[in-house]
């Protein structure tokens, strides 16, 4: 054991916590709860200048073990950003992007598979078929996706598709009102849990959907 | 009895139990030791029924019988719980945690573990389960007060602390790496911190709670065994639900809680005295020790309590030199109270340590006096090491043979009458580990530790304080006249001088010339009698140092022996004054890590060759003195000569142990024919005789070497040898006097030598420090044997010092 001297009062003993490392069951047998972030079109600096104040204040580090990002961000000082909230982090290529990611992802937390894509791929944007024909060709349980700019989530076929918006509240090519919203999903065993964080007129509304994979 | 005799076919076949026996269970059938006994006879393992016979005959022993609780009391103290398998009764009996009714025991157990379950319930949350609250409340991301999720993450944070520490516990141990214990340890501190919200979870209060889960481990494991093959009894009911292992947990608990009552003060950081933050920032104490400094918390008081009284009290000399050493009581001290010497002994000493402490009181304060007995243990070593192997042996105490002495030596620390003085163990053992340790432990602290130099003037003015209040102050109330001092008989060691006599010494001795000083000094110099073994070849190190303050230190060549018996104190004193006049050395230099560690290593070397003179010196003395008393009663011949010779060997002696002052001028001495004398130093040495205290300019380093010569007065009176011989006897009496130093330098080089030290009189006055000349004055009466006091009174009060072991 290693006890170290330091300063005059005696043995200074340092106790270094690593926030975002996943923390040891409460009690031993029920799994920690997997906190993931969704969001994305960020689209900073181009057409916002930055999260939300609200929005920062609610992500701090230590809480959530995954992100899964949409894409555009678009600057690295961004991603630098979402690197400090949480250890795990996965971004897809948007169409303004300008840093070299990949076009699709799946990620598997807990017992979900998960896909993530911007969504400028999919024709035409936000088409429920054309998201569950991608669905079908990843084979996820979780598909999600962005470019929108509207946040969505729903049901389809016994698999859960998630849009979370955008968390600036960038303007989109076909919509220049947009709401500020992300998403964050608790997954325990084969559920989970939706949370949705929206910005309206300056206050935050939370709704809560739930999701079993039967 | 082994039953085993049939089955002893061949050889090669395998006895019965004698394979892989689980430590554990050993431990836990250790047949016949301790107070309480099992029928040794009749116990056997394989014979179940002998198991639970003499299980609840030690049962019966412990708990049922009136007066049961003094009785266990005292085995713990004796150390006789030591193989005991109902300690965690005992020691729940100890923390109060069960009544002392015995009717009562099952109703409070039960009680406690319901509570505790409670407890569990409320803190241990799910932060899923609550599904009705409002969702901006409740939602993960939430920093609400209320919410669940909040809570949760916060809980997470205190247990990532928790677990941490908890899987450092007893790494050395296979069961503290089990998952389930970790747990059980995890959860019962989680629920302390949340309970205790003014002291969260501190580090340490895992090493408290993991001996008492230990040890309901043991007993369960002890009931489990016996009850395996026995028929239930009248007191099996009790013990089953005592010893019930699904409530360990709960057990635990309650004997940890009760247990940090008394501890919880220990691990408070709250500060005292927060108003006096101001005052403190404004004028901090000049020269503060380390542990004075910075904000007074109730741990640091206490262990400062108990080294600045306790130790002072029971050992002034180590306290001295924790002192000197600045080695604050925190740096140790604190690891040993907080986790009640959790890793100073290894688990069973341990263990036998806490029954001694819970025991004795609930208030454990027991544990003063057992960190002074710990302390005491390693006395010898720690005062002749430097301040790494200091630091190592304090943090890396050494291994105790006997712990049960310990805790005899602390009962009679804190109670002489009534308890029985134990026999002194020392600690003697190779300290270059400690030595090692030490330096790692230093080298990390250095990066934080202030620079080496600050300490120095604390050091030089510690010093001083020290010597001043280590000698007598005879003449402390004189502390301006001139009265010679020197009339005073050598003072007895250790009486703390007034301020009276302090005044003189803070003044810089630029005014050296300065009668009054001289005179305050000598006296007090004279009382101090330190044997301040500047000498063996460090003048040059004195004469580099500027006259200031430090030219205290620096010419503090005087050669006197101290008083003391021991001579460890010797080498105590002349490791104080090496280490000042190295640290001057040092502040000249820069404070460089590595000369710092150089310095103390070589610091160490020289305490080893300094021992090493003294026992010589010692030996020399005692051969010396016996070969004289023969020679003299045989009346031979040619006495005279061997009479010089012993004379010779004595100087020898006298160099060796300090009181003559070596170096190498002496040997020089024997080149160079011519010496010059200046008149001049003779008159104002006649001049000043008369006042006697004063200090004599041309005291000399050489002057011991004189000294020397009247130290060999003892067999001298009656010889008549040519004290003409001696110039330098007569320097100061132009020779008619010297009556004393008889025996005989008619060494030429002695003569030479002696002479020579008049050449440079002036040169060597700044080193030549007052305290020669005031020894000296002093040291004439103390020279003599104490048949000649009267000659060598009229003699000389210049000679210099002589070591009063040879009187």
């Amino acid at each position: 054991m290693a006890w170290s001297l330091g300063g005059s009062l005696g043995p200074g003993w340092s106790c270094v916590t690593h926030p975002w490392q996943s923390p040891p069951p409460p009690e031993g047998r029920r799994p920690p709860p997997q906190l993931v972030l969704v969001l994305g079109d960020l689209h900073i600096p181009h057409r916002c200048s930055g999260l939300p104040v609200k929005f920062k204040e609610l992500l701090v580090p230590g809480k959530i073990q995954h992100i899964l990002c949409t894409g555009n961000l678009c600057t690295k000082e961004s991603y630098d950003y979402l690197r400090t909230l949480a250890g795990d982090i996965h971004v897809v290529r948007g169409d303004s992007e300008s840093l070299n990611y990949p076009e699709e992802k799946v990620v598997t937390v807990g017992q979900f598979r998960i896909g993530l894509i911007h969504g400028h791929q999919v024709i035409p944007w936000g088409d429920v078929a054309s998201l569950a024909l991608l669905q079908r060709q990843l084979d996820v349980d979780i598909l999600i996706s962005g470019h929108t700019h509207r946040f969505e989530a729903f049901e389809h076929e016994n698999k859960f598709y998630i849009n979370p918006g955008s968390a600036t509240g960038a303007y989109s090519a076909l919509e220049t009102n947009i709401i500020p919203s992300f998403v964050l999903m608790d997954i325990q065993a084969s559920t989970v849990v939706t949370y949705v964080y929206q910005l309206i007129e300056d206050d935050v509304q939370v709704e809560r959907i739930e999701f079993k994979k039967y | 009895m082994y039953h085993s005799v049939s089955e002893t076919s061949h050889p090669l076949q395998t006895e019965e139990q004698e394979i892989g026996i689980d430590p554990l269970q050993s431990y836990l059938n250790k047949p016949g030791e301790g107070g309480s006994n099992e029928n040794g006879s009749t116990h056997h393992t394989s014979d179940s029924d002998g198991t639970f016979i003499s299980y609840s005959k030690e049962w019966e022993e412990l708990f049922v019988n009136n007066n049961y609780l003094a009785t266990i009391r005292l085995k713990g103290i004796n150390g006789q719980l030591r193989s005991s398998r109902f300690r965690s009764v005992c020691w729940k009996l100890f923390l109060e945690v069960l009544p002392q009714d015995r009717s009562q025991w099952i109703k409070t157990t039960s009680d406690l573990r319901t509570s505790y379950n409670k407890i569990k319930e409320i803190h241990i949350t799910n932060p899923r389960k609550a599904g009705q609250q409002d969702l901006i409340i409740n939602n993960p991301l939430s920093q609400d007060e209320g919410s669940l999720w909040n809570k949760f993450f916060q809980d997470k944070e205190l247990r990532a602390m928790i677990e941490q520490d908890v899987t450092r516990t007893f790494p050395e141990m296979q069961y503290f790496q089990q998952e389930n214990v970790r747990k059980i340890l995890t959860d019962v501190l989680f629920c302390y911190a949340r309970e205790n919200e003014q002291l969260l979870y501190k580090q340490g209060m895992h090493e408290l709670l993991a001996p008492i889960v230990f040890i309901l481990h043991c007993d369960h494991q002890a009931f489990s065994h016996a009850s395996e093959a026995a028929q239930p009894r009248q007191a099996f009911e009790e013990m089953k639900v005592l010893l019930n292992p699904e409530y360990l947990e709960h057990d635990a608990y309650a004997m940890f809680t009760r247990l940090m009552k008394t501890a919880e003060h220990w691990f408070s950081t709250f500060e005292h005295d927060s108003q006096k933050e101001k005052d403190m920032m404004i004028t901090p104490m000049p020269f503060a020790r380390p542990q004075d400094l910075g904000p007074s918390i109730a741990i640091v008081a206490k262990v400062n309590q108990i080294q600045d009284h306790l130790l002072k009290k029971h050992d002034i000399e180590l306290y001295m030199h924790l002192n000197r050493l600045e080695i604050a009581p925190q740096i140790y001290g604190l690891r040993w109270v907080r986790l009640l010497f959790g890793r100073e002994f290894p688990l069973q000493d341990l263990l036998v340590v806490w029954d001694a402490l819970f025991a004795d009181s609930i208030t454990l304060n027991l544990v003063d006096y057992i960190f002074v007995a710990m302390l005491l243990y390693i006395r010898d070593a720690l005062i002749s090491s430097n301040y790494q192997t200091c630091l190592g042996l304090l943090m890396h105490y050494p291994p105790i043979g006997d712990v049960h002495s310990l805790i005899l030596r602390a009962l009679f620390l804190r109670d002489p009458k009534r308890n029985p003085r134990p026999v002194t163990h020392q600690f003697q053992q190779n300290l270059d580990y400690y030595k090692a340790r030490g330096a790692d432990l230093m080298n990390k602290t250095r990066a934080s530790a202030k620079a080496a130099p600050l300490n120095i003037n604390k050091v030089s003015n510690s010093l001083l304080n020290f010597g001043r209040k280590l000698i007598a102050p005879a003449m402390a109330s004189g502390g301006a006249g001139g009265a010679p001092a020197g009339g005073s008989s050598f003072p007895p060691p250790a009486v703390p001088i007034r301020s009276a006599v302090e005044t003189p010494q803070q003044q810089h001795h630029h005014h050296q010339h300065h009668h009054h000083h001289q005179a305050q000094q000598q006296r007090m110099m004279k009382s101090e009698s330190m044997p301040v073994q500047l000498g063996k070849g460090q003048s040059s190190k004195n004469i580099s140092s500027s006259p200031s303050i430090e030219s205290l230190s620096g010419g503090r060549e005087f050669t006197g022996s101290p008083p003391l018996s021991a001579s460890k104190k010797d080498s105590f004193f002349s490791t104080i004054s090496r280490s000042r006049s190295q640290s001057k050395t040092m502040s000249r230099k820069e404070s460089e890590e590595e000369l710092e560690a150089q310095i103390s290593f070589l610091q160490g070397q020289l305490n080893d060759l300094e021992a090493m003179c003294k026992y010589c010196a010692k030996m020399m003395n005692t051969h010396l003195g016996n070969i004289q008393e023969v020679i003299l009663q045989e009346h031979l011949e040619k006495e005279d000569e061997i009479l010089v010779s012993l004379a010779g060997l004595k100087q020898i002696k006298d160099i060796l142990k300090g009181s003559l002052r070596f170096n190498q001028s002496q040997l020089e001495a024997e080149e160079n024919e011519q010496i010059t004398i200046a008149d001049d130093h003779y008159c104002s040495n006649s001049q000043n005789k008369g006042t006697g205290d004063v200090l004599k300019g041309p005291v000399m380093t050489k002057q011991q070497f004189i000294s020397g010569r009247q130290t060999m007065t003892d067999s001298s009176t009656s010889e008549s040898k040519s004290a003409d011989d001696y110039i330098m006897v007569s320097k100061e009496e132009e020779g008619s006097r010297s009556a004393v130093p008889e025996p005989a330098q008619s060494h030429q080089a002695h003569k030479e030598a002696a002479v020579k030290p008049e050449a440079p009189p002036r040169s060597s006055l700044i080193f030549s420090d007052p305290l020669m000349g005031s020894i000296s004055a002093s040291s004439s009466n103390l020279s003599s044997s104490p048949d000649d006091d009267s000659s060598n009174n009229s003699k000389d009060s210049d000679f210099a010092i002589v070591s009063p072991l040879d009187i």
